[in-house]
């Protein structure tokens, strides 16, 4: 079927839907048809809509024979994650305790998702209220990575990029709290996207630790990844963090020239502790970006590993005060990983907290000098190849480590001080993929897609993503 | 010193886990709790107080 969203990209899509050589219907037809077949081996769904998704099509398709055509988005099969709520759905959070909740309310960004023509089918499996980096649900199942099933898809968003890497849809809503968006990109192969704090209002979206919360897309592609960005940016009053900026323009400024563009590499903590093939794969990156005109440039960004100590004081304490009452009450209602984490957030002191709060300023500004000196700093996503289900403990070039402190001690950093970061899929590792991060400045989400993309158009996986 | 998780749980008005998850967590403070005592450099009174605030109040 060409119709396939397998076999395109929104943008790709995007043109055909405008002339009207394909449907929304029929874009929305093969979407399910994707996740029905995929689904029983990948668990990417929690919830599939589909007769209001093909009621939603159908809509489209009459508006824009009508003339009124929305963009970009509109008539494309998207789906969202299942901590962003939308009004009379079941919205669970990956969780027991939120099984039958339904909000009564939409989130902003899946509300301009909606006007922007996108059609919304279903919502992704994730792990247990986004708390953990497997999607190792024990509730609504283990979402498996569609590279390899006997391998974790990343988290907490791997529905979110299963069903992107699974093509079931051509794109997706996550939240990234501690890399939550950009981990299971790399391990999936797309490209997922934590714009800088306060870009995209989190309105609607089930509160994790608020002043780390981002949402973001996940995409095939990095020209997607902007599409999505354009539509769902932009300052939202009913978020207290939203910017007061306008919605992003990136898609329609994407350039591939990198002339001129100074990327910065930070060897000490970002090179430090990295499985050797992966920082072999991203080293060649590195080198590949110099070729396309770009100046390398080293630097180091003093305070990462006290950053690192800081955003886990002030991720579990965030998170247990969101949980607190529950906690209290029915702890058992919890799967244990998650009822583990948040009883370590209930340990620090308010001391604790506010010395990380100042570690964080610190390293805030660690940033701002780094960023007078380069537009965008590269690095892997993840220092790790991707673990099979149910391991504990990973190998780093013949060194046992935690999987989940590793997964985020990469990515983390951009949360802890609200950078926009990119992972895109940069080559493949033990036959699963790896993923490249670029780190921006403040609403340097421009510069961080255009060396995402300049890259991307030079590598094979970028013109042939997926398992 | 070694802090009494189940104490810390207490003031929390939390209830306490199994024994087995007790002992995980201790391991887990433990271990944090070395992390700060490594910080290069512990803030204090002379450090800006702050509550986290968004880019724009710096950079916009």
């Amino acid at each position: 079927m060409s119709e396939m969203p397998a076999a395109s990209t929104v943008a790709g899509l995007a043109e055909r839907v405008r002339r009207r050589e394909v449907s929304a219907t029929r874009l929305t037809e093969a979407a399910l048809d994707a996740v029905h077949a995929g689904n029983s081996d990948i668990n990417a769904f929690i919830s599939i809509y589909a007769d209001d998704a093909l009621s939603s099509a159908r809509e489209a398709d009459r508006r824009i024979a009508a003339g009124d055509y929305r963009g970009p988005l509109d008539g494309i099969p998207v789906a969202i994650k299942d901590n962003l709520y939308m009004r009379g759905r079941k919205t669970t959070m990956g969780s027991k305790i939120h099984g039958d909740f339904v909000p009564d309310y939409t989130a902003t960004a899946v509300e301009r998702l909606a006007a922007a023509g996108a059609i919304i089918v279903g919502k992704t499996n994730m792990h247990e209220y986004a708390l953990g980096a497997t999607t190792d649900n024990p509730y609504f199942g283990t979402c498996r990575n569609p590279w390899d099933t006997d391998r974790i898809p990343g988290g907490s968003s791997g529905g979110s990029a299963a069903a992107v890497a699974a093509k079931m849809v051509p794109g997706t809503l996550g939240s990234d709290t501690s890399g939550s968006i950009r981990i299971p990109a790399s391990m999936c192969g797309v490209v997922g996207l934590k714009p800088t704090y306060g870009r995209v209002s989190r309105y609607g979206c089930f509160p994790e630790a608020w002043t780390l919360d981002h949402v973001g897309p996940i995409a095939a592609s990095v020209a997607d990844a902007a599409i999505l960005l354009d539509v769902i940016s932009g300052w939202d009053p009913k978020d207290p963090a939203s910017l007061q900026r306008p919605p992003t323009s990136t898609f329609n400024s994407l350039r591939t020239d990198l002339t001129g563009t100074v990327i910065g590499v930070e060897k000490d903590f970002y090179f430090a502790d990295v499985d050797d093939d992966i920082s072999s794969l991203v080293t060649d990156v590195i080198d590949q970006l110099r070729r396309l005109g770009a100046v390398i440039r080293p630097v180091n960004v003093g305070g990462l590993r006290d950053g690192m100590y800081a955003l886990t004081i002030i991720d579990t304490a965030e998170t247990t005060t969101v949980h607190q009452a529950t906690l209290r009450e029915r702890p058992d209602d919890y799967g244990p990983e998650v009822r583990f984490l948040l009883e370590c957030g209930a340990l620090p002191s308010a001391v604790d907290y506010l010395t990380a709060q100042q570690l964080r300023e610190r390293l805030r500004d660690q940033f701002r000098t780094t960023f007078q000196q380069v537009d965008v700093l590269v690095a892997p996503t993840i220092p790790l190849k991707v673990p099979k289900i149910g391991d504990q403990v990973a190998t780093i070039n013949g060194t046992d480590v935690d999987i989940i402190s590793n997964l985020i001690r990469l990515v983390g950093p951009a949360n802890l001080v609200g950078l926009p970061s990119l992972s895109l899929p940069c080559g493949l590792a033990g036959e699963m993929p790896v993923g490249l991060q670029v780190i921006g400045k403040p609403l340097g989400e421009q510069d961080v897609l255009n060396v995402g993309l300049a890259f991307e158009q030079t590598h094979p996986m970028g013109k042939a993503l997926g398992p | 010193m070694t802090v009494d998780i189940k104490s810390l749980l207490a003031v929390g008005r939390y209830q306490v886990p199994a024994e087995d998850q007790c002992a995980q967590l201790q391991s887990y403070w433990d271990e944090l709790s070395a992390q700060r005592d490594q910080l290069a450099d512990t803030p204090g009174a002379a450090e800006p107080a702050t509550t986290y605030t968004a880019w724009r109040t710096q950079d916009e």
